[in-house]
Order: C-alpha cells, then structure tokens, then sequence
C-alpha cells in the first residue's frame, strides 16, 4: 500500500492527504492506475473516461466501499486550460462517507460513458450537464432536454457563452 | 389493462383491450406548488407512466453564482427552496467558510441552529397544511398558518423579513438576535406541543385520511437511494440517512434527537417522519437556547473581499427536504469557477414515476405531495 501511494503522489504536484487509509487501500487494490488527487475535503479520485464504468460499479457493489447514494454530478469547464472536468459525487447511507469521482476531458470533444443506469438519479443529473455544458455522456437512456426549452441552442454553462439580453441590460458590476 | 365481459354464451367471451391516453397535468395544477407539469399516462384510471417536465421556474442560479462575487451570491441561495431559506444560506455560508478556514463564533452557531430548526417547523407545516388541502380537508391549513405566521413574525423581528431571509452571512449572522427572540420561541414551543397533539388527531388519526394515505405508493429503500431520495422520503421508507447525524455540522453532535424512521415507506409513512420530525425540532430548539450564551455573532477575521483558494468545495445541510449540498469549484478569483447546487427536490422529484405507476389516478397527488416538491428549488 506504502508502495501505491507513494506513485499517486508522484502523479500530482501536492502530496493528497489520505482521509481513509482502509478504504484507500481497497480501491488502490483493485484499480491501482487510479490516483488520488490532492483536495481539501474529500477523496477525490481521477479516473479516466474508458475505466469509469468499472470504478464506479465497483465502488458502488463492494461491501468494504458501498458507496450507494448519489449526490451530484458537475461539469466544469476550464477554458484557459483548454478541457473540461466532471466529478461524480458519492456518499454512502450507512455513516455519511464521501467520495468524488474526477474525470479530465478533452474540451474539443467532451465524451465519458453515462452512470445513469447503475445510478438512476443521474439520469436528471447528467441530463443537465448535457444541456448547460455540451457534455456528451454515451449511453444514457434518455439524452433529451431537462430545464431548457427544446429549441434552446448554445451551452450557457460554458465559459465562451454570451447571452443575448447583455446587450439590452447592462449592469455597473 | 383487459377487461373481460362474462356472458352465458361461452363464444361472446372476448377480451376488449382499453385505450392509453396521456392527461396534462399542470404547470398550473393546485396540488404542484408551483410550476411544475407532469404528463401522466393512464390506462382507464390506473397511472402507467408519469413524465416530469421540469424547468419553468429555471433562473439559472448556478450561471449567475459565475458573475457575482461570493459575498452576493448569498441572498440567491434564498430563492433556491424559499420555504427553508435560513437552512440553504447555511449550507453555502458553511462551504465558504470551510474554504477561508473561518472559526464562527459559538452564539452565531447556535442562532444558526435555532433558526434552522425553525424554518423547518414552518416549511412542514405548510406542508402539513397544504397536503390537507390536496387531500381534501380545508381545516388543517388554516391551524398550520396561525403556527407559521408566528414563526414568520420572530424571524421578521429579527432579522426583517419573512421568507428571503439572508440572514446568515459568511463568518456569523448579519446581527444579534431581537431581545424579544428567546421569549417569543419559548412561548411558541410551549403552544405548538400541545398543537402537535391536537393535530395528531385531526388529521392523523382520522380515517379518511389514513384510507387515503395508508399502503399508497410505496417507495422501496433501494429504490430511493438509487435516486437519491432523501429527507422525510427517504426516511419514510427506513432509511437512516440525516446529514445532522451522519455528517455533523454546526454542533448537531452535542444534540440529542431522535430521527423518526418508517417501515413500509408508503404516504402514510412519509407523512409521519416529516410529522414526528417538528417535535424533534422543539427539542433541539430548547438544548439550543438552554446551552446558548452571549457573545460575538460575526467572526473576527472575514475577509473584506473574499477569494478561494483554488480547488474544490462541498458541503451539505439536512433541509426540510433533504439532503441540500452545494459544490464550489474554485479557480482563485473572487467568484467561482463553478458552483453546483445539489437541490433535494430534484432527486425527490425524479423518484415519483417509480412511485405512482400502478396507482390510481387519485393517488397522484397524495403521492407528490408527500414528496414535499418546490419547484424552485427543483429548477434553481
């Protein structure tokens, strides 16, 4: 395990600070490609797009992780950088422990499988990302429109978004 | 669905298939609270699909979060679930504050709690009064908005309004509490007990009621969970799963307080939880009063502008619906890169076509309206 951890921190310029060694130990076990990557709060884990599904079914059907309850998903653009990120939060119901699911994407074409059938709340979750960020999630059951209009185009989420009213409303801030 | 006609001539015995058809319900239907539209298939009068269609109230809170800075961004976190407003501004005080590494004083904690508590005794008893409503009775929501008006009236004189409260700030609260604060809540507390009980009987044990909700769209555990249900709806159906116990904030780990659990996580069962919670409630509103003392309300060293150190923020509250989590991605400048808003509502909302198939055509709203839905809150 010493072994492991020392190559994730390798990977990241920060040394993570691990917020459960039994549990790492389990996860860096199985997936030993997956690293964990430096944040504040919560183990945050950088998977790549390809292994996604395995990770996730595996973290959410082994009994030492059961990470069984779905708390968001969020896509980030970071246009200066050029990609895009989305993280899969996940917690588990029997004591309240968190984890984060972290996948870098090409901003050119932003792509990764869905989660919605091994979550069902990410069904909606992902269905807004969709819509508001033009993530492409491959193989989810139901990729139409959430909250904006169907004939809505444009992804307002992003950063190089320009919303028409600016040029009626202009604020001093 | 089939239906089969007896007849003594064996060869007229057929079976006649009935017709599907899709009934709008909604965005403007009593029983949404709010715009919210449901498209519902039915067969005769069984539901066999129901279809959300959500985004109408959609202000795009997340995207605007982009253009203000964190200490503006605060008051918009009001208009997200407006009837647990003091709850949502602490979820999103809490993720900033734990960003900063801010040490809030001990009495801001404490009113935090307190106000908490309270908002949510007056958003389940507009549940409580509205849900009579749907099913029929017009008595409870006139008992349940004498006790919410009261509680709106010690948060108006506090900190001088209703519903947008914004009232918790980064690092405390806007100002002390009102000298009238402590005695008014004591006074409320020992009137809404006995309330509580009178209620009980009201609505709870009254047979009409109970036929209407009892063994009525059941909400498996597995289920909920896969769609991230949580609050009363989760719990209804025995899920032990509050943030205050599982993942303490503030100092919900110095309070004792039972979290009500269902057994078959039908309406009946919801309705109970969310009921027997406001009792919970007063108990933690009294340990808050009876531990709070005077002190500093805003901490001393709040940034006069606030900027993240680059990386990524959670955290998350029990609202009155739920499990309320905000998540700050943070590139160093004084707005975020990213803020996500993880509404109860939503998740709440996304279970119901799970919950209602199979059910008559009447059950729906006994169904969605135990779901507790805002549609705000849903939309953001």
């Amino acid at each position: 395990m010493s072994e492991e951890i020392k190559n994730t921190q390798e990977n990241t310029a920060e040394a993570p600070q691990i917020h459960d060694a039994e549990l790492h130990a389990v996860i860096s076990g199985a997936f030993p490609d997956v690293a964990l990557v430096a944040s504040p709060q919560i183990a945050t884990y950088a998977v790549k797009p390809e292994k996604l599904l395995a990770f996730a079914a595996f973290i959410r059907d082994d009994a030492r992780c059961g990470f069984d309850f779905p708390v968001l998903v969020t896509g980030v653009d970071r246009a200066p950088e050029n990609r895009m990120e989305v993280f899969y939060h996940l917690l588990r119901t029997r004591d309240g422990h968190k984890v984060v699911i972290k996948i870098d994407l090409d901003r050119a074409n932003p792509a990764l499988p869905s989660l919605a059938m091994l979550y069902r709340s990410f069904d909606w979750h992902e269905r807004e990302q969709m819509e508001l960020l033009g993530i492409t999630f491959e193989g989810h059951p139901d990729p139409r429109k959430l909250l904006l209009d169907d004939t809505y185009t444009g992804y307002p989420l992003r950063k190089e978004y320009e919303d028409e009213a600016h040029e009626y409303i202009k604020r001093p801030y | 669905m089939t239906v089969t006609i007896d007849c003594c001539e064996e060869r007229l015995v057929k079976n006649l298939d009935t017709q599907e058809y899709w009934v709008n319900m909604g965005p403007q239907h009593p029983s949404t609270h709010g715009v919210l539209r449901f498209l519902v298939k039915l067969d005769g009068e069984t539901i066999t699909d129901v279809i959300p269609h959500i985004g109408y109230m959609h202000r795009g809170i997340e995207k605007m979060s982009e253009n203000v800075t964190y200490v503006q961004f605060n008051h918009l976190t009001s208009r997200l679930d407006y009837l647990s407003a003091m709850i949502n501004n602490w979820g999103y005080c809490m993720c900033v504050e734990k960003a900063l590494g801010l040490e809030v004083p001990a009495r801001a904690i404490y009113v935090r709690m307190i106000m908490s508590e309270l908002t949510r005794i007056a958003s389940h008893q507009l549940w409580w009064g509205v849900y009579g409503m749907d099913l029929g009775a017009f008595t409870p929501m006139m008992h349940s908005f004498r006790d919410r008006e009261t509680i709106n009236d010690i948060l108006e004189e506090t900190c001088g309004s209703r519903l947008t409260t914004h009232y918790i700030r980064i690092g405390g609260l806007s100002n002390d509490v009102h000298e009238n604060f402590v005695p008014r809540i004591k006074k409320f507390i020992d009137g809404f007990r006995k309330s509580l009980v009178e209620y009980a009987t009201l609505v709870s044990g009254n047979v009409i009621f109970r036929a209407r909700a009892e063994n009525v769209g059941i909400l498996k555990p597995a289920v909920g969970i896969s769609y991230g249900c949580s609050g009363s709806t989760l719990r209804g159906s025995g899920v032990n799963y509050d943030v205050r116990k599982q993942d303490p904030y503030g100092y919900y780990d110095r309070m004792q307080f039972d979290v009500p659990l269902g057994t078959k996580g039908d309406s009946l069962d919801r309705y109970e939880c969310r009921f027997k919670e406001m009792e919970q409630s007063l108990r933690i509103i009294e340990q808050c009063l009876e531990q709070m003392e005077p002190g500093e309300v805003v901490a001393a060293k709040v940034p006069k502008k606030i900027k993240l150190p680059a990386g990524e923020y959670f955290s998350h509250v029990e609202s009155a619906r739920g499990d309320h989590a905000y998540f700050i991605v943070s590139d160093g400048g004084t707005s975020p890169c990213r803020l996500r808003v993880r509404s109860p509502g939503y998740s709440n909302l996304a279970v119901l076509p799970e919950v209602v198939r199979g059910w008559r055509v009447a059950d729906m709203v006994t169904v969605s309206s135990t779901l507790d839905l805002v549609a705000p809150d849903i939309d953001r």
